[in-house]
């Protein structure tokens, strides 16, 4: 009995059905050396991409203000300002602006500074791409014929820039930019975004002008297409399952978490797979034997980068921001104390 | 054939959708429309100027003194109107007199109508009568082309210049659009299909007591395929106890339930037996066997002894019809000329679908006679009273009879005026002006104005008689113009109680839609085709007549009474031409030629076994439908042919009409669906416990539901009436609603960013071109309780989705103007009066904005000056006209971009503008939004991504729908589409949600939980605030959703001050006037029983007409106050000193002015 009561404290129990009232967390007051002490972080893996990672022995708080600032906080650069010289193309201004608002900028906004509301645009607080491009008939037999023109498929075949892509975008440099950015030449962090798509004789030209950001302002600020985490799950056999109710178990889980042994026991493989169907327990004879669990202070962040910063560097970046804000508020807590003095 | 051979397998109900799709084709979705109005111009238009074809003009006799020419002379002339030719392109003349072939497009564009001229060929003969008293022709003489008028074409028909152009889009075109409507003025307009009952057929139904009559036999009877109004006739039995009123000559004597006739153009009722005797039956045995078919069946004899004993007075024919003639319009003149009257209208007003020629008497009598013994059948308990909702008995009149009814009125008009000109021009001598006679703007102008304004016709009051035929199209999706070319309209009082009409009737089955149909006055009186429902164009009834005298039907003239009872009786078009005696025979031939196309295949061929008849139905407005035909019990489609229909070499493949003519599929109307088992799928057919008969195949029971209906997913999971709501509100949604929306120009459009086709879908949606012009977005949905900001039906909205362009739309508005004569488009300057208080600065050169301007409300767009009504040139030269301002505000509370701006001339060659302003529409608070289950929700809270929950897999929900709105109302589609979406998103597929498959929810969980997911779609979910994991698992996975056109930047309305009406110097009401917000009725009460007269008077005095007015004390009338010179009289009164100033509603003081002109004296009288 205390047995399972001492379990509850670090595992989240799942019912087969209902609604589980053990997850809530109950805040323990967390002494800083225990926290140094016990805080474990294991990088699962990494790519250009995402980041996957295990934080051991933070509560929900803390993760949960960690994912928030990923997604929001982490300032970045991406157009705001688009001055629209000429469209003659299908899509109307706002839209196209639109459009070129959500592509994602490669620069690192950490050299730039937020633009006052005041303020003009310069170096230190801009970013100027020149989109000028304009579709034209090839110089083909096929292409001056214009009953191909109905085909969609072969646009890009009868005509130059049938499609305009993210890397028609142009980088002019404001300044000393173009000296400061030499060896990291500011661009889309895609090539390959279409934009819009053109007939003969449609032009676009516009200035586009990056302002920093962060994604609470506007989902086009934000590094990351999401972060997120969840709990580590645990699970144990109660007790041995072996024979046909074992053959059953396993392929019950389409996650394979089950394997059997040779001596036809049924043992957890790999339950970090869980994804929480919670099949395996639904059938009535099975609700004793398995223990379905998650580890409340085990957190396996995962963070998708959209490509203005390495998927680790957000981390970092948002660590910091999380430490900033505690200064901050620490401060003011001090200030608080001294006024109440 | 080889039984092994692979070929001749027997069909899944898969292969179904080759034929489907081969129907669709062929057919598309709007050919009832185009077929009708293609018949209306190329034949009907001929038939009716025939019935009209000859004028004959006899000029008054003039004697001139002087002159003895001609004068003894009857000379005549005589016009003919023969050969009708219709210009095969709609053309338009230029102001400049230049003809231009118009496209659709320019039309829209420019306001014009999209009409072709129709010419006729003339001849002229002057006849004199030569001194034998026989006519000569004189002098001939022919006018090939006469032009009488314009008629609207309808697009894509076959007299549309788009007939000839391969593609559409290059002339500007959507090309999707399936035509089917007219443009009027540069609007398109609809043509409903209006449900009528059918003409000729015989309805026997029970009187309610207490009445005269216990039943009635009725029928409305017209010639075939004509639009003369019907002329009703109809047989009635008395009910017990109850006496011909005035039947004086029977001398009361006359016991028992007798029968009577009512007659056309007969003011009294006849009975029975007179008017079998006027037919020339004398006898009563004759009598008796036009009704009683079986000699021994007493009880019918003995019912019809009442009857016959009344007509004893009456032996012989002249009698008869003498008395019959006495009661017509004639009245009293001699006894010759009373039978002749008799005669004449027993020959040309009753029962004239039979005949009007003469010698009809004997065929007319059997008539009466079937329908005296269907009235015997009921009464006698044998047969049971009609069912008058009965869809057999119902016809749709489509755009080209609609029309045909109005030419013909229009035309009759225009002949008799024509003939009186030339009349007048013949009076006077003069040679006879044909093309003068022929006006030019009768015709167009009349079928226009009934097309614009869908005032269908005049009665001879003068009065419209229907409204609502013509309406304008409904361009706010694409799948609600197309439900509105499918769309039918009961003229039915809708106010009325009845209820019946108004259900779902089992024939329906089919042939209407029955989740589609509006909620509220109209609800089951407009409905929708279904999406295979066609409605007959209509064929002559001569060559099955011949055909059917070919195999042995015995003509009524030639039979003797005697073999009725064995035989079996043929009926064409509800006219009795005969009996035959093999009936299996006689059907199983004439099917075969149906099936093989050597007759037309939307001939019905009905028999009814119980009552021995056959009935042939050619006449238009049937709805029909496509079925398999079954032979053994096995579809004779094989997979053979379904092959043909799949493929692609020109040389094997089989289209629809090809699968019609080898006898695979045929048309049924309901009549004829009646006599026939149908097996309800394929599956049905291998498993013969139920039946071993089945004579069709449905095609797939998925086609009985409407255009709006087939968007539904899993539809056969809702409760009913969630269908018909979504059925409305799919009208609603923004999309792309045409392709070619960007060079029209209509007054309002919504048009979805990013519109994404459905993850799951029904298969009916590849032919209603949904997947290429959708109208909404896969959303992710979470079904939980989030903070409370989803309650009572509002959603929440992820306000990152939307920062990244979710359910973004654009809205469109045009405004238009003309520049008549004397008024100008230009930049109206200071000197002009009546200046709105708007910025006229945004105005180009010419007076109008130009595209990529920001406009916002009460902005001035269009400038326009006026010159005063009388201007002289004079007043011109010497500068001393003030203009008047008549330029267009924007909407004060609208803003936008103005998009483009067109200017161009009209018909009339006025300068014309159109100016389109565009708006972005970026989702908010107060946006409707609905999912495709009758679910609509407004949104009550955005929130960002890092708020929302999350799943595992860092899943946020782009909309959290409240759990409430799901158990009361039943939609079980809702989450199984959701499912089955859920699983179309991991697999890669579409996901199928047709109606009546085999698809179940177990299917779709299980291929959900192979994925790795929670089998019914639930997921653990973490608390975007807390970082908690929530203690309930959430429903969540991906639906398609729909924005609707309700939005609240179109209905947020304040107003602190604003303007006045100049009538009643009360608030202006409503939003667009900027109006106030009305103190009513109840509301009142609430402050009266509140006790707070204070704010009472506030409300409904100081805050609305406040005013006041001086009374003369003496007389308590109004005086005259001058308040600046301190200056009061009541001028009655000569009182200059007794005058009180009192506070009241400026409404009444009008009210008491109002009352004075009357010379009532209202007087206030007024206390110290």
């Amino acid at each position: 009995m205390s047995n399972i009561f001492e379990e509850s404290k670090t595992r989240a129990f799942i019912k087969n059905e209902g609604v589980d009232y053990n997850t809530t967390v109950t805040t323990q007051e967390l002494p800083l050396e225990d926290f140094a002490e016990n805080l474990q972080i294991d990088v699962i893996s990494l790519n250009d991409e995402d980041i996957t990672f295990d934080v051991k022995g933070i509560d929900p708080a803390f993760a949960n203000a960690l994912r928030r600032i990923f997604i929001s906080e982490i300032p970045t650069m991406a157009i705001e300002k688009v001055n629209m010289w000429q469209n003659t193309s299908v899509i109307p201004d706002e839209v196209l602006a639109h459009r070129m608002g959500l592509v994602p900028i490669k620069v690192d906004p950490r050299l730039f500074e937020v633009k006052g509301k005041n303020e003009d645009h310069n170096e230190n607080n801009c970013v100027q791409f020149n989109l000028h491009i304009k579709c034209t008939r090839k110089n083909t037999p096929e292409a001056q014929n214009r009953e191909n023109d109905i085909l969609p498929e072969n646009d890009e075949a009868l005509f130059n820039h049938a499609s305009v892509y993210t890397s028609d975008m142009k980088w002019v440099p404001i300044g000393t930019q173009e000296e400061k950015f030499k060896n990291t030449p500011i661009r889309p962090v895609y090539e390959d975004i279409l934009l819009s798509k053109m007939r003969p004789g449609q032009e676009i030209e516009m200035e586009l002008m990056c302002e920093k950001g962060v994604g609470k302002t506007h989902a086009k600020w934000s590094p990351v297409s999401t972060a997120y985490y969840r709990l580590l799950p645990d699970i144990a056999l109660k007790e041995e399952i072996s024979g046909e109710e074992a053959q059953e178990l396993k392929s019950k889980c389409p996650m394979n978490v089950f394997d059997i042994e040779d001596t036809g026991k049924l043992f957890v493989k790999n339950s970090r797979v869980c994804t929480t169907c919670r099949e395996c327990i639904r059938d009535e004879k099975f609700v004793d034997k398995i223990k379905l669990a998650k580890v409340k202070n085990h957190f396996e962040f995962t963070v998708e980068s959209v490509g203005m910063y390495k998927p680790e560097e957000i981390v970092t970046e948002g660590i910091k921001i999380l430490k900033e804000k505690v200064k901050c508020w620490k401060n003011t807590m001090k200030g608080m104390e001294e006024d109440e003095e | 054939m080889d039984p092994d051979n692979d070929n001749s397998k027997e069909i899944t109900q898969e292969d179904a959708w080759a034929l489907i799709k081969a129907y669709f084709q062929q057919h598309g979705l709007v050919s009832q429309q185009i077929s009708s109005f293609d018949r209306f111009l190329s034949y009907t238009i001929q038939d009716i100027v025939a019935e009209n074809s000859i004028m004959s003009i006899v000029p008054e006799k003039q004697y001139a003194p002087g002159s003895n020419e001609n004068q003894d002379r009857d000379l005549r002339y005589e016009i003919e109107l023969g050969q009708v030719k219709v210009n095969e392109k709609p053309r338009f003349k230029e102001y400049d007199d230049k003809y231009n072939v118009i496209f659709p497009n320019e039309a829209r564009l420019r306001n014009l109508t999209y009409q072709t001229s129709v010419y006729v060929e003339v001849t002229k003969r002057d006849k004199v009568t030569n001194s034998k008293g026989v006519e000569e022709v004189l002098e001939q003489s022919k006018e090939k082309e006469v032009y009488i008028g314009k008629v609207p074409v309808m697009i894509k028909s076959a007299f549309c210049s788009l007939n000839r152009i391969e593609n559409e889009y290059e002339m500007k075109e959507c090309f999707f659009d399936q035509g089917g409507y007219f443009i009027i003025n540069g609007s398109e307009k609809v043509l409903v299909a209006q449900e009528r009952m059918a003409n000729n057929f015989v309805y026997v139904f029970q009187k309610k007591q207490p009445s005269k009559f216990s039943w009635v036999a009725e029928i409305r009877s017209q010639v075939d395929a004509s639009n003369r109004p019907p002329n009703q006739f109809s047989v009635k039995l008395y009910s017990k106890g109850q006496r011909r009123a005035g039947g004086s000559f029977s001398g009361g004597k006359v016991f028992g339930q007798t029968i009577c006739a009512t007659v056309h153009y007969i003011n009294q009722d006849i009975p029975i037996a007179i008017l079998f005797r006027a037919l020339n039956c004398i006898s009563d045995k004759e009598i008796l066997d036009k009704i009683c078919y079986d000699q021994k069946d007493s009880h019918m004899m003995e019912a019809m002894r009442a009857s016959l004993e009344e007509g004893t007075p009456f032996l012989k024919q002249e009698d008869a019809l003498s008395w019959i003639g006495s009661r017509g319009a004639a009245g009293a003149v001699s006894r010759e000329e009373r039978i002749r009257h008799a005669r004449d209208i027993l020959k040309k007003h009753f029962l004239p679908h039979i005949s009007t020629e003469d010698h009809c008497e004997s065929q007319k009598a059997y008539f009466v006679g079937y329908m005296v013994h269907r009235l015997l059948s009921a009464h006698l308990g044998r047969a049971t009273e009609d069912d008058r909702d009965h869809y057999g008995k119902k016809r749709l009149d489509m755009a080209g009879a609609l029309l045909g009814m109005l030419f013909r009125n229009i035309f009759r008009r225009y002949v008799k005026e024509a003939g009186r000109v030339l009349k007048n021009c013949a009076d006077r001598g003069q040679p006879l002006n044909i093309s003068k006679a022929f006006k030019k703007d009768v015709i167009t102008d009349g079928l226009r104005y009934a097309l614009a304004t869908g005032n269908w016709g005049t009665n001879a009051a003068g009065e419209v008689s229907k409204t609502g035929v013509s309406q304008v199209l409904n361009r706010l999706t694409f799948a609600s113009s197309l439900s509105h070319l499918r769309r039918l309209n009961t003229p039915l009082q809708k106010s009325g109680k009845l209820t019946k009409p108004r259900q779902l009737h089992n024939t329906h089955w089919g042939m209407i839609c029955p989740a589609e149909t509006p909620e509220g006055q109209a609800c089951g009186l407009v409905k929708n085709l279904s999406l295979m429902a066609f409605v007959s164009v209509g064929s002559t009834a001569e060559r099955l007549k011949e055909i059917l005298e070919n195999y042995g039907t015995e003509n009524l003239v030639s039979i003797e009474p005697e073999n009725i009872h064995n035989a079996t009786k043929v009926f064409v078009n509800g006219c009795w031409i005969g009996i035959h005696n093999d009936a299996e025979d006689l059907i199983s031939n004439i099917r075969e030629m149906r099936r093989s196309l050597f007759i037309p295949k939307e001939i019905s061929i009905v028999r009814d076994i119980t009552n021995r008849e056959i009935k042939f139905y050619t006449d238009q407005g049937r709805v029909q439908r496509p079925l398999f035909i079954v032979k053994n019990n096995k579809v004779l489609l094989k997979k053979s042919h379904v092959e043909r229909l799949q493929s692609t070499i020109k040389s094997q493949a089989m289209d629809f009409n090809e699968a019609l003519a080898e006898g695979l599929v045929e048309f049924l109307d309901v009549e004829e669906e009646e006599t026939s088992m149908i097996a309800m799928n394929v599956e049905d057919l291998q498993n013969r416990q139920y039946c071993s008969t089945y004579t069709h195949c449905e095609i797939h029971p998925s086609m009985i539901l409407g255009v709006c209906a087939s968007i539904i997913p899993f539809p056969d999971h809702n409760q009913s009436p969630r269908n018909t709501y979504q059925s409305a509100m799919g009208k609603q949604a923004m999309g792309v609603y045409t392709s070619n929306y960007q060079l029209r120009m209509d007054t309002l459009a919504h048009v979805l960013y990013y519109p994404q086709k459905p993850l799951v879908i029904t298969r009916a949606l590849d032919f209603l071109h949904f997947k290429e012009l959708p109208s909404g977005c896969n959303a992710i949905v979470a079904i939980a309780c989030y903070t409370g900001y989803n309650q009572e039906d509002s959603v929440i909205m992820n306000q990152s989705a939307i920062d990244r362009g979710f359910f973004r739309s654009a809205y469109y508005r045009t405004y238009c103007d003309t520049a008549k004569s004397g008024e100008h488009f230009e930049i109206p300057d200071v000197t002009v009066v009546g200046r709105r208080h708007g910025d006229y600065t945004k105005l180009d050169m010419d007076g109008l904005i130009f595209p990529g301007k920001n406009v916002l409300g009460d902005d001035i767009i269009i400038g326009k000056t006026a010159l005063p009504r009388r201007t002289f040139e004079r007043d011109m030269e010497y500068g001393n006209v003030i203009k008047k301002d008549d330029s267009t505000a924007l909407r004060h509370s609208e803003k936008g971009i103005i998009d483009s701006v067109i200017l161009t001339s009209n018909e009339d060659g006025d300068n014309f503008t159109k100016i389109k302003m565009r708006a972005i529409r970026i989702p908010q608070i107060g946006d409707k939004f609905a999912s495709r289950h009758g679910q609509k929700g407004t949104i009550g809270m955005t929130y960002r991504q890092e708020d929302m929950p999350f799943t595992q897999e860092g899943i946020t929900p782009d909309i959290i729908v409240n759990p409430h709105a799901i158990p009361s109302r039943m939609t079980i589609g809702h989450l199984v589409e959701c499912l089955a979406s859920k699983v179309a998103c991991f697999q890669g597929k579409e996901g199928d949600a047709t109606p009546f498959q085999d698809v179940t929810v177990e299917h779709i969980s299980n291929d959900l939980h192979s994925l790795g997911y929670q089998k019914r779609g639930n997921e653990v979910m973490y608390n975007g605030w807390t970082g908690k994991r929530l203690d309930t698992r959430i429903f969540l996975g991906p639906t398609y959703y729909q924005r609707l056109k309700h939005m609240v930047d179109d209905k947020i309305h304040a107003r602190s001050r604003g303007p006045l009406q100049i009538l009643t110097r009360q608030p202006t009401e409503g939003r667009s006037r900027h109006g106030g917000l009305r103190f009513g009725e109840m509301e009142r009460d609430c402050m009266v029983s509140h006790g707070a007269a204070r704010f009472l008077k506030e409300r409904l005095y100081d805050v609305s007409d406040c005013y006041s007015v001086h009374v003369c004390r003496e007389c308590g009338l109004m005086a005259q106050a001058n308040v600046r010179q301190q200056k009061y009289l009541c001028k009655g009164c000569q009182n200059n000193t007794d005058i009180c100033q009192v506070g009241l509603p400026y409404a009444c003081k009008l009210l008491f002015q109002e009352l004075m002109a009357m010379q009532i004296a209202p007087r206030m009288l007024t206390n110290d």
